[in-house]
């Protein structure tokens, strides 16, 4: 970690925004071309140009290649990184004429949104799985979740007169088909429209001023995919997740957005997706917690639902 | 009017008491948090800017899926 922050610029990116598998997809801005030189040098990206390019780089601002790896192993990370010291110092490149000096934000935040971090553990793990499934249920899922200013000013306008509503569609669909999954072991498959069985989201005023309200979300839910080729197995097979929801909403009635936000999320889960393997066997508890991010970070990387199924439908979901 | 705004409140208050308690446990451990003590730039023309500037080289964590949001 010392390494990395003394003697490297560290930086992350999305392998679907700046290097996706289908060259079409690509924007060949500046630092496109160059890093798509740089995967090319490593030979990180397979053979076949439709494997992913994902992995840990070490390279110059002027493109030599020190060392490539996809790997979650820390000591061949390392490695890498002690040589790419190593051998920066003995032959310094000479600097370089750059253009492009930003890229922005992948997705920005919407004006008025405010950004919840979702997370997601299998708690308690199941008794009797061996060490691989001990660790790989163990992790902790993340992504982020946007509540959006459209979203308040419905729920505004529907508690307006009631005490009591049906939590506006936008806000119940985004969190069911694109927050509420099983992410734990990686990237899941998120939910289709057709997936959703059940959705029944309610919001009720807890507590209002001239200036704010203050209001307690509940739900239900209940999604299926079926037909689903997991990474490494024979057969298609079917993923389930059906819960509850429950939480505070806070809404500054001036500005018309949310200003704070805590959900909690409880459900029993059943089978993986194609990139999460070694789910624990039967039914298993999956917990959800939301809270409103205070990182720079959070701001800067939009949901997994963007990259999975477009902006658009992030933010007005079917 | 008072007491109904005291209840209210005070409703609130258990109904944050018992998220909190629901909450807390599924946040991040400090370990778990650790790798962002790490300097991680969000923005690749902004990470190549400074390396060429002061001199460093360029460490990528590249993932299908920004590293620093997903999983």
């Amino acid at each position: 970690m010392e390494l990395l922050q003394r003697d490297f610029i560290p930086v992350a990116a999305n392998t679907a925004y700046l290097a996706p598998e289908e060259k079409k997809g690509r924007n060949w801005c500046e630092s496109s071309r160059f890093l798509e030189k740089i995967i090319e040098k490593s030979g990180l990206r397979k053979q076949d140009e439709s494997e992913t390019a994902q992995g840990h780089y070490a390279f110059s601002a002027a493109g030599d290649v020190y060392g490539s790896i996809n790997t979650n192993d820390p000591d061949e990370v390392l490695a890498i990184l002690k040589r790419a010291k190593k051998e920066f110092a003995a032959a310094r490149p000479a600097k370089v004429e750059l253009k492009e000096s930003s890229l922005g934000p992948e997705s920005p935040v919407p004006e008025g949104a405010i950004v919840l971090r979702v997370f997601s553990r299998i708690t308690p793990l199941p008794a009797g799985l061996d060490e691989l499934h001990r660790r790989r249920n163990g992790q902790l899922g993340r992504d982020h979740l946007w509540l959006l200013k459209s979203d308040a000013a419905e729920m505004l306008s529907r508690l307006k007169a009631a005490k009591e509503a049906d939590a506006p569609p936008a806000l119940s669909t985004r969190l069911c088909r694109f927050h509420l999954t099983d992410n734990v072991r990686g990237e899941s498959d998120l939910w289709g429209p057709e997936d959703v069985k059940k959705r029944s989201f309610t919001v009720a005023k807890l507590a209002e001023t001239e200036t704010a309200m203050t209001v307690r979300l509940t739900g239900s839910y209940a999604m299926l995919m079926t037909g689903i080729k997991v990474e490494g197995r024979p057969k298609k097979s079917e993923m389930g997740l059906e819960g509850t929801i429950e939480g505070i909403l806070e809404l500054d009635k001036a500005k018309g957005t949310f200003s704070g936000g805590k959900l909690y999320a409880s459900a029993t889960g059943w089978g993986a997706s194609t990139f999460t393997p070694d789910e624990p066997p039967g039914k298993f508890p999956v917990k959800f917690a939301m809270v409103v991010a205070t990182d720079a970070v959070s701001r800067q990387v939009a949901p997994q639902g963007i990259m999975n199924s477009g902006r658009e439908q992030y933010l007005a979901p079917k | 009017m008072r007491t109904v705004l005291l209840l209210a409140l005070l409703a609130l208050q258990s109904a944050e008491g018992s998220l909190d308690e629901k909450v807390s446990p599924l946040l991040p451990k400090p370990e778990e948090e650790r790798w962002l003590q790490i300097p991680w730039r969000s923005d690749f023309a902004v990470a190549r800017s400074e390396a060429n500037r002061v001199g460093k080289p360029i460490f990528l964590w590249m993932m299908d899926g920004n590293p620093l949001g997903c999983t």
